[in-house]
């Protein structure tokens, strides 16, 4: 009996091995998504604020120096570090050139910077879509501002994976969170 | 090159027109020369009448601007102050960069606004502009405004 137990020990813990990690892989996007848009969604990050701290200090000396022409691009190197700290590996290039052309988030993150304010993810629902590569989600944030207003919000958006299995997009939506920034910088 | 005679006069039409759009090309430039370039932006102000503010005559080849977004306007006065610390779009067909305070693309509106022609593709991460002799407002709706209908303001890439 015991010597039976013993022949079967191995192919079980094997195959529940290969299960385990089976359903892990299934999961990785998900998991992926999560961390992205945890990352994402949490406003400003401390990354982007460094890089951009940096990139002013830049402009700053550019204009004090003599030799100043009457148009200059801006270096992209210090965004791109603060992306892959951010992100890591699991986003596409296209995705950082998306984000330092400012999509809806950069945007967020430069505002946040800019005005003052911060946005922390509260809750984010993950839901699958009939695409294999795409997947929805729903997140709950808390905008505080400089002046002390506070206000929570629901925002929807897509999140497509490209097929590398790197994030090649993300989509934000919120009206009331468009209408209370609209507000904000009026009053600004 | 031997045509028969169907032949040579379309031949003939052909080159008739294109010398008739080079003549037509050469006395438009020379018009719009004429007018006299802004040094700082290289474009064309037309004064309509005294007392109408300057207008800012802006064509492009492909007809309707296709503003790309290209990360951060920055623009200096001729002072030396940063006037504009916001967004910055340029036009995929003919390279005019606008810089705005706000983001057109999300909140419809601009608040200050310059615009200049690079004539070259600019970076990503955006642009300073040095020595703007001229910033412009505009807190209207710009899917509304006439003016403004002339731009599509898209995400780049």
């Amino acid at each position: 009996m015991r010597k039976t137990l013993k022949n079967y020990f191995t192919p079980l813990l094997l195959l529940g091995i290969v299960i385990v990690s089976l359903f892990w892989i299934q999961n990785l996007p998900v998991r992926n998504a999560k961390k992205i848009l945890t990352n994402l969604l949490n406003i400003p990050s401390q990354p982007l604020v460094e890089a951009y701290h940096i990139m002013d200090m830049d402009i700053d000396d550019y204009i004090k120096s003599p030799h100043k022409q009457t148009i200059a691009s801006l270096d992209d190197a210090p965004l791109r570090e603060a992306y892959k700290d951010m992100l890591g590996n699991l986003v596409s290039d296209s995705f950082v050139e998306e984000c330092i052309r400012l999509n809806e988030i950069a945007y967020l993150h430069d505002l946040a910077i800019k005005q003052d304010f911060t946005i922390k993810l509260k809750k984010l629902d993950i839901l699958k879509t009939n695409q294999k590569d795409a997947f929805l989600y729903e997140a709950q944030i808390f905008i505080h501002t400089s002046t002390g207003k506070e206000q929570e919000f629901q925002i929807t958006g897509k999140i497509q994976f490209n097929n590398n299995g790197k994030v090649s997009s993300v989509s934000l939506r919120g009206r009331e969170l468009q209408r209370f920034i609209e507000n904000e910088l009026n009053e600004t | 090159m031997i045509f028969n005679k169907k032949e040579y006069i379309i031949y003939e039409k052909i080159n008739y027109t294109t010398y008739l759009n080079l003549v037509l090309t050469f006395c438009s430039s020379m018009i719009a020369f004429a007018k006299g370039p802004n040094s700082e932006s290289d474009m064309y102000i037309v004064n309509l009448k005294d007392g109408i503010s300057p207008h800012w005559d802006l064509t492009c080849p492909g007809g309707k601007h296709r503003m790309k977004s290209n990360g951060k306007g920055v623009v200096y006065d001729t002072s030396g102050n940063r006037v504009i610390n916001g967004y910055c779009y340029q036009c995929s067909n003919c390279f005019l960069v606008l810089a705005s305070q706000h983001d057109p693309r999300i909140s419809h509106t601009l608040g200050k606004y310059h615009f200049h022609m690079a004539y070259e593709p600019i970076g990503i991460t955006g642009i300073i502009i040095n020595n703007a002799t001229y910033i412009e407002e505009f807190n209207g709706d710009t899917r509304t405004d006439s003016f403004w209908q002339g731009f599509e303001f898209i995400k780049g890439l």
